[in-house]
């Protein structure tokens, strides 16, 4: 579909979200990413029939633990689109990009390099 | 079995790439059979790949069925024909040979990469078919964006009617569109292939393309001749300006053969231009002292300048053709001499004579000949003098051309004579436009009767003239003889017609007709050997674009001639081939714009002067009309892919061609089209843009639609607030010849108003149906939700007519509603719900081949024998056999290759491939040696990326050997490339930049495989999806983004370790759950192809609820066929039946179960290698309606049984049906699917011993779906009464000595009372409850919530369980008919297959596994994994059945103890990436990476 996204945006495949672990995505904002966004099946649709509700628990929880230490939220979120849905995910990209651009760069980063870290399944 | 076994071949053919098509084909293949896919469009995916979501789960069907597409493309064993039909089947089953016609894709499919930079490059967009015209794709592209196989293709429909009515046949789509494109220069270069006088007739040409231009038929034609010009004179300008050279002058060979040419006018200059390109040494003879003939000597200068037509002679002149000026043929030069000095002669003079008035006075000083003056006036000596007040004879272009060079020349004043009224003038009517403007007379409908004077003119006596032409179009003038007038001239110059010079004729010799050569209309070949003549001096006086077609049509020939070939055949003119009519654009829906007109000089600028008149279109004009083409032949051939092409896979000549196949069966899985829509007039499809069918409205759901998912109106693109479906449209009617039911439309219809809801919001809903026909598992509960949660209406009415109301586009629907009132409703969008109907092209197949079809030309089928086609070895499954949803229509796919191989099973295993690799390269102690390859992806990638920056960029990470760029990387000499440096380098590991991994990577891990390497020690970096596609604004961040994904990538591949799947032992014998219908039918199934099964069944004797149904709806006889059944189960060799018996345990996995059987309290084992669960359901049991109180109240079962027992006395009864007893309620809230149809059979059973018995059907829905509603329809013409009732109003039942039904009906405005001598209840079909919850704990298999057992996937697995090797059938899976219980059954046992037949099955090694040391017992795994993999080994630890794991990791993730892995998708694996996204330098990333390469490998 080639729509366009900001290109501070890398991608990182996995089988499932299902495999995501909650360390990758403290690692990842540990290290420096502004925001990180999981991107599933929809809900219902996992191909592996329930991975993307394992995920959506770990990403739910990690959000907790990142309020814990006083890091925002909205920093870490899941979506659930389908493979037909390139242009929702685009809108998703985006709107994430500018979520995390309106809360600042990520405390724990030392450079100042603004990336995004995303994972899709 | 049988005696020729041995001629049996193990291939089939399958007839569309549907789903069915699909699925039959992964079946076969997976079994052991070669198959062939054969599929009309091009691409597999069919019906499904255009749907939105999937009811009732509401999956997205792209995502369900793109995996399956690949898997069958991926398979060796499958070889996908798309473009293909199957036209013929001769021998006999088990040995068929099959034509299949192809149809021409025009991109080579070994080529093609899919980079799709033929489709950037394409200038043409017509409507897309695959979304229903609602968007536009590109004549060369892919058919959907998902398409399997991942090629282009173009879509080409002949020619257009510019290009066929065009004399020269120029390719005038083809320039326009690249004019549209801005590749003016190619515009001309297109021009001129066929005609070298491209700026000329640019501004002189007849055009009758223009007349023939399909646009002329919605506003006006395109400006074609204009756009000529445009393009011409861009050449020129840029010649000019130095922008473009001139070509380079060409001499002929030596030796080259040589042509005279006699005149230098269009048809000669045409004629020399082409014979020069074909190689041969021209010599053109002119008589006058310039080339250009009438373009020089005829066409004054105001629109023609002579540097313009300097200019294309000049071109001419480079090509190698010599000018012979002043030389007259026949008095310079002989012919004689001429055809002795040279190979072959063309004559292409033109006719010059001007044509006598014959009338008083016409040798008088002052009478001018047109042609003479006009000749004189192009010449820059012998301008001839002009007096104040001159009259012109004549109506065509040569009188307004004398006419406006008369006043030019200092006429005072100039009047032209017409014998034509002004609109049946043949000059072209912009000329007399233009005339008129300059000030020029034009006296219509008079001729001359004589010339005034003495000795010199003094005037002119006209007389009127009354008609012209006779009633056929011949001329034919009358006049008025006394109606005079006389004008005083001092000059008179005449223009009515050209005539050719006899001395020439009668010099040359040759056969003459009249005053012309006469020359065979084809080869135009004259009666003197070698001799060729063509243009005017053959036809008359025409046109320059004829003159030039006969050129071009000369030079052909005369090739031919020289060579020695054949001057008839292989002619350029038999590549002409006009798109037919019914396939020109439609005009209905075309937006309406203005043609552009071009600049005129101003009429005070022109007097006195020959400046060019015309000026032509602006660029920006241009463009705007280049964009008013409709592109009527959809491709344009301007070939502009074909230079886009670095892999050069486009080829435009590509024809039709046929295959033969061998093989041993056939299976027809060709699916069905929508009804066409516009056949249902009144509800205005095609004249409405706001009514939609519901092909269309899925595509507009669809996220990868034309609107992404937005729900808009196609007349104005707002968004919708109301939306409107009209069900049936096409179905269950007769008026347009479908009486069947469409099975479907009821819960597409519904899931796209559940859908459409969440798109917009407080979506208004209206679904207006006949009955719901909501008869599928789980969907009836769907259809309550979407009443009471999403607040959809349903009305149950059909309208008569939607009108649009004019101003809003809004749609008004006329319907009556329920209170029988006539009523109309306001929407902004109408879906029509169209129904089925199989594709024209298999009618035609069936007929070609032998199969017969039914009424409705679907296939003939028997309900006893679903899958068996007319023909024996030929089967059918899907839509093509009843309409029919996606799982029965997957399930029957599957039934139908169960036939062909057990046709075929001592075949299987013959024709399949098998791929052997090299022993794999020992890399356990080695260093990282990487390899990095960045593709250009043509211009896909390189455009955007610089990928030259890339491999410098990663150039110098830790580990890498070797970066390279290649142009593509997935070409054979790429990846030969690879396998080379692989084996150079001693690499280790490898990896790509280039495009997705879901479509690559197999290809990639395959090469590693075949230079030795373990294909795991593969990584990939998507640069082009992820870089250069989505920003492609932003080359350098692009490219930046491009380095890190690489060099996260080279992290990776640090981590990478060989993993080997591991293999199966397969037990290869079945086991079968259940002695009934589906549980025979799939042990013979099993036992046919030579399979060892155990059946076994708890009670005392086979045959399960089949004793309790003695015929079908359609009267065949049950109990004969239990019985045959039964004792061919019986009789099974290959069977062992196990009554009276029960499961008491299984354990074990696919490939190797072992199962616990229990008989009279012994037990006993048996293993298998797969296990069908067929243990069927239960009559529902009910108390309701006075049931075991009155003896007159009955179940249906038990009213067959008497019926058929002859114990049901109808005659004289009063009978009452009610339906769904203790069923669509909160309680079962699913519907039993056949009751409906064994009311209508017992009904028609009781009308057939009494037609005269009163028979009332209470019903809630009739769910006679498919060829049942033809039943439904007969009942009611019987006389069976059907008197709907609503769920929340039940009907009552009293029994005050006699039974009576009270009900208050929907349809009625009183209550009903019905006496009735016997009431019926359907009640319907219920899980086995207790039995299915025990199974389904032994095999761990999940049941719903109505107690059936839940499959793998509703749609796509509908036969399997998730746990694989575990498959399901019958009703125990949900109520259904008995033909799909066969199908169903037939369908669990060719998946079964996929599992026996193999000795080995092999093991995915991307399997989670657990580190026995680390792992504390905790059991997470066992309850997290969906499929059952972990389990607890004997020290009490968690270990994975690799044979049960299906590779997501969610247990990896689980763990607490972190004693989990999943191969291939390490923790480390995925931190590296991490790590080296944020790194500022590189050396500590992989501080933690093994030093060397762990020896790990996946093997259970």
């Amino acid at each position: 579909m080639r729509i366009q996204y900001p290109p501070n945006v890398h991608i990182i495949r996995t089988p499932c979200t299902g495999r995501l672990e909650t360390e990758y995505f403290m690692r990842a904002i540990e290290n420096g990413a502004d925001g990180v966004l999981i991107a599933g099946c929809l809900e219902g649709g996992c191909h592996f029939i329930e991975g993307n509700l394992c995920a959506k628990r770990r990403v739910n929880y990690t959000r907790e633990m990142l309020a814990e230490i006083g890091l925002e939220k909205e920093r870490l979120r899941m979506v659930n689109v389908s493979a037909a849905m390139a242009r929702p995910l685009a809108d998703i990209i985006i709107d994430m990009v500018e979520t995390v651009r309106k809360l600042g760069p990520n405390p724990l980063r030392q450079s100042d390099t603004s990336r995004k870290l995303e994972t899709v399944s | 079995m049988d005696k020729d076994n041995n001629k049996k071949i193990g291939a089939v053919l399958v007839q569309g790439g549907g789903i069915a098509g699909v699925q039959a084909s992964l079946d076969l293949a997976n079994s052991g059979f070669k198959v062939y896919l054969v599929e009309r469009d091009a691409a597999i995916g069919g019906m499904m790949s255009h749907l939105d979501k999937t009811f009732p789960t509401g999956d997205c069907a792209t995502c369900i069925v793109s995996p399956k597409l690949v898997e069958c493309a991926r398979n060796l064993n499958i070889e996908i024909l798309t473009l293909s039909e199957l036209v013929g089947l001769e021998g006999e089953p088990g040995n068929f040979k099959a034509t299949v016609k192809r149809y021409p894709r025009y991109v080579d499919e070994e080529k093609c990469t899919g980079c799709s930079e033929c489709t950037q490059a394409c200038p043409v967009e017509v409507p897309d078919n695959f979304d229903r015209n609602m968007g536009k794709r590109k004549a060369i592209a892919k058919h959907y964006a998902q398409a399997t196989p991942n090629i282009f293709g173009i879509l080409k429909i002949g020619h257009a009617p510019c290009k066929t009515t065009c004399p020269a046949n120029i390719n005038v789509q083809g320039y326009v569109q690249l004019i549209k494109k801005k590749e003016y220069i190619k515009a001309v270069n297109l021009i001129r292939e066929r005609n070298p006088l491209s700026a000329i007739c640019g501004r002189v040409c007849t055009h009758p393309c223009e007349a023939a231009c399909t646009r002329s038929n919605a506003d006006e034609p395109v400006a074609i001749r204009l756009l000529k010009r445009f393009a011409s004179d861009k050449e020129i300008e840029m010649i000019e300006s130095g922008e473009l050279a001139l070509p380079k002058e060409r001499t002929p060979a030596p030796n080259a053969k040589k042509v005279a040419v006699i005149g230098a006018g269009p048809a000669g200059l045409t004629a020399a231009s082409d014979l020069a390109e074909r190689g041969f040494a021209v010599t053109v003879y002119e008589a006058l002292s310039a080339a250009g003939g009438m373009l020089r000597w005829g066409i004054p200068e105001y629109r023609l300048p002579k540097k313009i037509l300097d200019y294309e002679i000049e071109l001419i002149r480079r090509k190698g053709v010599t000018f012979v000026f002043n030389c007259r043929v026949g008095k310079d030069i002989s012919i004689g001499q001429l055809c002795k000095d040279n190979d072959a002669v063309f004559i292409g003079v033109g006719v010059n004579e001007g044509r006598p008035l014959g009338v008083e006075g016409e040798n008088m000083q002052g009478v001018l000949q047109g042609v003479e003056f006009l000749r004189r006036a192009g010449s820059t000596d012998s301008k001839p003098e002009v007096k104040d007040k001159v009259v012109v004879i004549g109506g065509g272009n040569v009188a307004v051309d004398v006419a406006r060079t008369a006043l030019r020349l200092g006429a005072k004043s100039v009047e032209m004579i017409s014998l034509e009224q002004r609109h049946e003038m043949p000059a072209y009517k912009e000329e007399v436009e233009a005339t008129l403007k300059e000030g020029i007379k034009i006296r219509n409908g008079w001729g001359p009767r004589r010339i005034l004077g003495n000795g010199s003119v003094t005037g002119i006596e006209l007389k009127r003239c009354t008609s012209v032409f006779s009633y056929d179009g011949r001329f034919n003038p009358v006049y008025a003889e006394h109606d005079r007038i006389s004008l005083d001239a001092e000059q008179i110059i005449t223009a009515i017609g050209q005539t050719s010079d006899g001395r020439f004729l009668e010099h040359i010799g040759a056969q003459t007709a009249g005053r012309y050569f006469k020359a065979d209309p084809v080869t135009l070949q004259t009666s003197l050997d070698g001799v060729f003549a063509g243009g005017d001096t053959v036809s008359g006086p025409a046109s320059v674009i004829e003159a030039v077609a006969a050129g071009k049509r000369a030079a052909e020939s005369i090739e031919q001639y020289l060579n020695g070939g054949n001057l008839r055949s292989g002619r350029f003119e038999e590549t002409i081939r006009p798109v037919p009519e019914e396939l020109l654009p439609s005009i209905n829906n075309i937006e309406k714009k203005s043609r552009q007109q071009s600049c005129e000089l101003p009429v005070a600028e022109r007097a006195c002067n020959f400046h060019e008149v015309e000026i032509g279109l602006t660029e920006e004009a241009a463009l705007a009309e280049a964009q008013r083409c409709l592109n009527c032949a959809l491709c344009s051939e301007c070939k502009e892919c074909i230079e886009a092409c670095e892999q050069n896979a486009v080829d435009h000549a590509m024809r039709e061609r046929t295959v033969e196949l061998e093989v041993g069966s056939v299976v027809l899985t060709a699916g069905f089209e929508e009804f066409d829509a516009t056949r249902k007039g009144e509800f205005g499809w095609g004249r409405y843009r706001n009514v939609v069918t519901s092909v269309q409205f899925e595509r507009m759901l669809s996220a990868a639609g034309p609107f992404q998912g937005h729900v808009v109106r196609l007349s104005d693109g707002r968004e919708t607030r109301n939306i409107a479906w009209i069900q049936c449209v096409g179905s269950r009617d007769s008026s347009c010849g479908n009486e069947y039911c469409s099975s479907v439309c009821c819960m597409a219809a519904t899931k796209q108003a559940m859908v459409a809801a969440d798109h917009v919001d407080r979506l208004d809903a209206t679904i207006f149906y006949m009955d719901i026909r909501a008869y599928g598992k789980d969907f009836d509960q769907y259809y309550e939700r979407a009443k009471s949660q999403k607040g959809i209406h349903y009305v149950k009415s059909i309208p008569s007519r939607i009108v649009q109301m004019p101003g809003t586009d809004n749609l008004r629907v006329r319907f009556v509603d329920e209170d029988r009132e006539l009523k109309e409703q306001k929407f902004d969008l109408v879906v029509l719900s169209v129904g089925m109907e199989p594709s024209a092209s298999i009618v035609d197949c069936a007929a070609k081949i032998g199969v017969e079809l039914n009424d409705y030309k679907f296939c003939a089928t028997k309900r006893l024998l679903p899958l068996s086609t007319s023909k024996p070895g030929v089967f059918v499954g899907g839509a093509f056999q009843e309409p029919k949803d996606i799982p029965e229509t997957v399930t029957q796919a599957s039934a139908a290759a169960s036939m062909a191989m057990e046709m075929l099973a001592s075949a299987r295993n013959t024709l399949i491939t098998k791929k052997s690799y090299p022993d794999e390269h020992d890399v356990t102690d080695e260093e990282p040696q990487i390899g990095v390859f960045v593709c250009h992806c043509g211009m896909n990638i390189a455009s955007v990326v610089d990928v030259e920056r890339v491999v410098e960029g990663v150039r110098n990470q830790p580990g890498v050997i070797t970066a390279t760029h290649t142009m593509f990387t997935c070409s054979d000499t790429s990846l030969s490339n690879i396998k080379d440096m692989i084996h150079e380098h001693r690499l280790n590991r490898v990896v790509v930049a280039s495009c997705t991994p879901r479509t690559h990577e197999p290809l990639f891990r395959e090469t590693l495989r075949e230079a030795g390497l373990n294909p795991y020690l593969f990584e990939m970096a998507n640069i082009r999806d992820q870089c250069s596609w989505v920003h492609s604004s932003e080359p350098d961040a692009a490219t930046d983004k491009a380095v890190e994904l690489v060099k996260m990538a080279i992290a990776r591949a640090h981590f990478l370790s060989p993993l080997e799947g591991s293999t199966l032992a397969v037990d290869q014998k079945g086991l079968v759950i259940g002695g009934g219908l589906a549980g025979m039918t799939a042990a013979l199934t099993l036992a046919e192809q030579g399979f060892e099964v155990h059946l076994v069944e708890c009670s005392e004797r086979l045959g399960g609820h089949l004793h309790n149904i003695y015929r079908t709806l359609e009267g065949d006889d049950i109990s004969g066929f239990t019985n045959d059944l039964i004792s061919r189960v019986k009789n099974h060799p290959k069977i062992e039946l196990h009554l009276e018996t029960e499961v008491a345990g299984v354990s074990g996995h696919i490939g190797k179960f072992t199962t616990t059987l229990s008989k009279n309290r012994q037990t006993s084992e048996v293993t298998s290698g797969a296990i069908i669960v067929a243990t069927g359901g239960k009559e529902a049991q009910t108390s309701e309606f006075l049931y075991g109180t009155s003896d007159n109240v009955i179940t249906q079962v038990e009213l067959e049984k008497r019926l058929c027992e002859g114990a049901y006395q109808a005659k004289g009864q009063n009978v009452v049906m009610i339906q769904c007893v203790g069923s669509r309620n909160k309680e079962r809230p699913y519907c039993s699917r056949i009751c409906c149809s064994m009311a209508i059979k017992n009904a028609l059973g009781i009308k057939k011993q009494d037609p005269d018995a009163n028979i009332f059907v209470l019903y809630m829905d009739v769910r006679t779906y498919g060829f049942r509603e033809l039943y439904y329809k007969q009942a009611r013409q019987a006389g069976v009464v059907f008197i709907r009732y609503s769920p929340d109003a039940k009907p009552v039942i009293y029994d005050d000595n006699g039974l009576t039904v009270a009900l208050k009906s929907p349809d009625f405005p009183e209550p009903i009372k019905i006496e009735a001598d016997t009431v019926v209840l359907s009640t319907g079909i219920d899980a086995d409850l207790e039995n299915n919850k025990r199974i389904s704990n032994m095999l761990k298999v999940p049941l719903n919530e109505d107690g059936f057992y839940v499959e793998a996937h509703t749609k796509l697995r509908p036969v399997d369980f998730a746990t694989e090797g575990i498959y399901l059938c019958g009703l125990a899976h949900s109520p259904k008919f008995i033909d799909e219980n066969i199908s169903q059954a037939r369908a669990a046992a060719a998946r079964a297959a996929t599992v026996l037949s193999k000795t080995y099955l092999d093991v995915s090694a991307q399997v989670s596994y657990v580190d026995q040391e680390k792992c504390i017992s905790c059991m997470t795994c066992v309850k997290v994994c969906p499929y059952n993999a972990p389990f607890c080994n004997k020290d009490g630890k968690g270990q994975i059945e690799a044979a049960m794991c299906m590779g997501c990791g969610i247990c990896a993730s689980e763990c607490p103890a972190r004693a989990i892995q999943l191969h291939h998708f390490e923790t480390d694996q995925f931190m590296v990436m991490i790590r080296q996204l944020f790194a500022d330098g590189n050396g500590e990333i992989l501080a933690r990476a093994p030093a060397k390469i762990k020896g790990i490998t996946g093997k259970a």
